[in-house]
């Protein structure tokens, strides 16, 4: 095992060599991209929240309109003297 | 409505301020993992393209999520989130482009680095690779033999092994 984690040093080693440099406008180019996603996502919700509450609006005003509760009335006429 | 935008516009600005610390600390130790992953040279400045472009994607997906963080790490969140990114496009990553990674196949790489280099735990690598354990350590170990010489590279599609040998 200990062989096991020489062998796993001797690479640590390698991948630890010089490190890329960063480019200085990074964080300005991830905040202008995280910043779109951001409002995009905001937008998004709010659409959603606008679409469900037209629904219920519109549901409610056809249930006022149609009292889907209530019993039809009946479409056939009683038959009398039998 | 008038509190309520400025209560955003200071929200705005704290997370700004806190991510710029945030990339300052991180991105120089994130951009070496990444172009270890995409094995692109580390010199000159901008040879990395393809390893810039994995971290800025990770980076902003950080940004937008900042708020909702709940005490997570968020160099662990960019951390999985560039190694989940990587793991998409894995097909485009299969060329050798002249870094220290190159006699690996994308997938050895992206054990090697979580492991090795970010000292990332077996589990939690099988975890979010969504692969076993034992996986894990025998995909780790060749990498390791193949780094050290000591085995041949994997031989990888359309791509000859170094002497030409078919498999």
């Amino acid at each position: 095992m200990s062989r096991g984690g020489d062998r796993e040093d001797e690479v640590r080693r390698m991948l630890d060599g010089p490190h890329p440099q960063v480019p200085a406008d990074l964080a300005q180019r991830v905040a202008e991209r995280g910043g779109r996603m951001l409002r995009r996502r905001l937008f998004a919700r709010r659409l959603m929240l606008l679409v469900a509450c037209a629904a219920v609006v519109a549901f409610t005003v056809w249930a006022i309109q149609a009292h889907p509760w209530q019993v039809p009335p009946a479409e056939t006429t009683p038959l009398e003297g039998w | 409505m008038w509190t309520v935008r400025e209560r955003q516009t200071g929200r705005g600005r704290r997370r700004a301020q806190e991510f710029e610390t945030f990339v300052a600390g991180a991105a120089g130790r994130l951009l070496h993992a990444a172009t270890l992953l995409t094995a692109e040279p580390m010199r000159p400045p901008g040879a990395n393209p393809r390893a810039q472009r994995l971290l800025t994607a990770a980076l902003a997906h950080t940004y937008a999520q900042w708020d909702g963080l709940r005490g997570e790490d968020p160099y662990d969140r960019t951390r999985r989130e560039l190694a989940t990114r990587f793991a998409h496009e894995v097909w485009r990553h299969h060329r050798p482009r002249g870094g220290l990674l190159d006699p690996l196949t994308p997938q050895e790489r992206l054990v090697l680095v979580l492991r090795l280099y970010e000292g990332v735990a077996e589990e939690q690598t099988a975890a979010l690779l969504g692969l076993p354990v034992e996986r894990v350590r025998a995909v780790c170990n060749r990498s390791v033999a193949t780094m050290r010489g000591t085995r041949r590279p994997t031989a990888r599609r359309g791509t000859p092994g170094p002497l030409g040998v078919a498999r």
